[in-house]
């Protein structure tokens, strides 16, 4: 492992404490009512701010300034960043799966997804979303710092709830509805986005850090 | 001579700022003070010296490598400590070792430990708890502990005791003992560069006025005190600044020697680095 990273993961490991506290309380709360959902939302946004949470460390004490002092590119100091990205979102989707299976066992039937889809799928289509969302995060802290990437988030998480709100309306009237895609397709789309979005954004990422200044 | 450090006409503007073609050189062996009035273009200099910054024009050669060329390679055999804690509160100075441990191929845990009981900095302490001058020990001790040859020190020994200063002082003294080790600090406290620097880099306005030995420098100038009405005796070409003050003028002179010979009647007190600097910074030409 390298260094960037173990002091990441380092830096992590207080707030991580908070972060499974919260997630018990989740689970305890809604999987018993048979709604795991909350629950795979929390667990794929801690794993996509990972970086974020992060940067706020970083940027506090100057961290960055230090780092490039050191004998590390910076390519391979954004490369850490979308690692430990992988690692929060493999961690969320393990505890994802973990969680559906159990559910599939315990409670045969219900759950919000689980009755129309396997536990797999299910946390491939979600590791897919949290990975996309991250692929956003990551340049735009780069960028612009953390304040200012809060505000853009929610403004990007917004888009998806209009348009499909819009298009509902539009739809309506016309007696259209929405298409509806096999599971399997809509997984392995997503996965084919996130993979694309993941790599975008790191060259993106990189292009923005090697114009830094410190 | 051998340099360890070859800055040449580096430039960098900003908005309302530029480094000038910048250009300094410390040899192997040597330390070189870097003085100059706040915002003068000290941290700029050395940021743009570690490409923090990218410079517009200008090469620098460290260890004789081209910093654009071989980065990584030497930043491996140097050791930087800027005018700030960089760790976070939540780490420990072991964490930093195991951090740097795995970033620096020459990183020596025993050699920090050593530094760590020398300063008196607890291993497992959290940095949160330190003061700010076990903070700058701290980093002093990082940027050695994987033996560079070269040490950039920006505003390393701001807010410490004149007591760890010293110290401090001691371990650069010891440091450069080894005749290919170099050392550029740069610095407000004066009297530091006075102690240990073998030659001094003066920047203003981001421009670099003299980088010259510290001993030349010293056995050269000199301050003459006399009334404002003598001032119009002494040669222009004697002068480099004077200063007025209620009791008459100070003046810095550019050869103490040829200026006794010329004006035998006149008094002439020593210069200290800080003086340099005040003359040159706020000092008038004739």
């Amino acid at each position: 492992m390298n260094g960037l990273l173990y002091k990441d993961l380092l830096n992590l490991s207080s707030t991580t404490k908070y972060l499974v506290l919260v997630m018990l309380f989740f689970c305890v709360i809604f999987v018993p009512q048979g709604n795991e959902l909350p629950v795979y939302i929390l667990l794929i946004i801690f794993g996509a701010m990972l970086p974020m949470t992060v940067n706020t460390y970083d940027t506090t004490v100057r961290w960055d300034k230090y780092a490039a002092s050191l004998p590390v590119t910076r390519k391979e100091i954004v490369w850490t960043r979308y690692q430990l990205m992988l690692i929060g979102m493999s961690v969320a989707g393990i505890i994802s799966l973990i969680i559906a299976t159990m559910m599939t066992v315990l409670l045969p039937g219900e759950g919000v997804f689980l009755s129309v889809l396997d536990p797999l799928t299910l946390t491939v289509m979600f590791l897919a979303c949290g990975l996309l969302v991250g692929s956003v995060i990551l340049p735009l802290t780069l960028k612009f710092g953390n304040e200012v990437t809060r505000y853009i988030i929610i403004m990007i998480a917004l888009v998806p709830v209009v348009v499909i709100l819009g298009l509902t309306f539009l739809l309506l009237p016309s007696g259209l509805t929405f298409p509806i895609l096999p599971l399997s397709m809509i997984a392995g789309a997503l996965t084919a986005v996130a993979v694309i979005g993941v790599v975008v954004s790191y060259r993106l990422s990189v292009r923005i850090y090697m114009k830094k200044e410190f | 001579m051998e340099y360890a450090i070859k800055v040449t006409n580096l430039c960098k503007a900003y908005q309302d700022f530029a480094l000038d073609n910048v250009s300094l050189a410390v040899p192997k062996g040597c330390i070189m003070g870097f003085i100059g009035e706040n915002g003068a273009g000290k941290s700029t200099t050395i940021k743009a010296m570690l490409n923090l910054v990218h410079r517009d024009a200008g090469t620098v050669e460290i260890l004789g490598m081209d910093l654009n060329s071989h980065e990584k390679k030497i930043k491996e055999r140097i050791g930087v400590v800027f005018d700030e804690c960089c760790f976070h509160d939540n780490l420990t100075p072991a964490d930093i070792s195991k951090i740097l441990g795995k970033i620096y191929q020459n990183w020596d845990g025993k050699l920090y430990q050593k530094y760590l009981t020398q300063f008196g900095l607890g291993e497992k302490k959290k940095i949160k708890e330190f003061s700010r001058g076990m903070k700058m020990k701290l980093g002093i001790a990082a940027a050695l502990a994987h033996k560079p040859d070269v040490l950039i020190l920006d505003e390393a020994t701001s807010g410490l005791d004149p007591i760890v200063r010293e110290e401090i002082l001691d371990i650069f003294l010891d440091f450069i003992q080894d005749e290919n080790h170099a050392i550029l600090i740069s610095s407000h406290i004066t009297s530091d560069l006075d102690k240990i620097a073998d030659y001094l880099t003066f920047i203003h306005h981001g421009k670099i006025v003299f980088s010259v030995s510290r001993d030349e420098l010293m056995d050269s100038m000199g301050i003459v005190k006399c009334g404002t009405e003598d001032l119009a005796g002494i040669g222009k070409d004697q002068v480099i600044r004077y200063r007025t003050n209620q009791f008459g003028c100070e003046v810095l002179i550019r050869d103490k020697k040829s200026f006794a010979s010329r004006y035998p009647g006149m008094v002439m007190d020593p210069v200290t680095t800080e003086s340099i600097m005040l003359f040159y910074s706020r000092g008038e030409e004739l």
